[in-house]
């Protein structure tokens, strides 16, 4: 399930609406925004996204996900719009009936959705801001 | 034929917009979007070594041959996560 949302992620909702059967792990990864960038202060980001095409390619990244590892269930959640400092702009939920696929499909789909997928953050300074990659 | 331009993050800032329309030949691919844009943008010339194209939310490469109507969307290096 891709969930793309302008509202605060709750990253139990997307544990606990995870299917389950038959599984003996659930790992779940959280990215927050981090107060330093190469030592200047953050004071907020924000995230861009083109939707229709995020959610596509993120549909495809679970299906990938489905075909390379032994996995029950997957919840992708971005955030978009303004997330202040230290609050969940991602959260990716795994169910698996042994830990290890989880622990490899999380990692791939986070090296795939920062790499692919078409959302933006934009880092807010105390003087300035800029497109990160840009 | 009509091609509709998404523009994105820094390049939407860059445009000050997020769309154009452009009226182009049948014959048209996408290499030939992107010559249009840089010189009615000029300022967004210098991103496109990092821009990558989409064509109806597909990445395609810059031979790819456009229809009437297609998206076009200009997307800068993700850095979502």
């Amino acid at each position: 399930m891709i969930y793309i949302t302008e509202n605060i992620l709750t990253t139990n909702k997307y544990t606990q609406e995870l299917s389950k059967e038959f599984c003996g792990s659930i790992l779940v990864f959280e990215g927050i925004t981090r107060e330093y960038t190469d030592g200047q202060k953050v004071t907020k980001l924000e995230y861009e996204c083109y939707e229709p095409m995020a959610k596509i390619m993120l549909e495809e990244i679970e299906k990938e996900i489905f075909e390379k590892w032994e996995i029950h269930d997957i919840i992708i959640a971005h955030r978009i719009g303004i997330v202040d400092i230290g609050e969940t702009s991602l959260v990716v939920s795994v169910s698996s009936p042994h830990r290890q696929a989880s622990f490899d499909a999380i990692q791939y789909v986070i090296n795939r959705l920062k790499k692919d997928v078409p959302i933006w953050k934009k880092e807010f300074f105390e003087n300035s801001a800029s497109w990160v990659n840009s | 034929m009509k091609i509709n331009i998404l523009l994105f993050a820094n390049l939407k800032e860059i445009a000050q917009q997020s769309s154009l329309q452009l009226d182009v030949p049948e014959t048209a691919i996408v290499s030939d979007i992107i010559d249009i844009v840089k010189k009615e943008i000029p300022d967004i010339a210098p991103h496109f070594k990092s821009i990558m194209i989409a064509v109806n939310m597909i990445y395609v490469e810059n031979s790819f041959k456009l229809n009437n109507n297609d998206e076009v969307a200009l997307i800068p290096p993700a850095s979502g996560g």
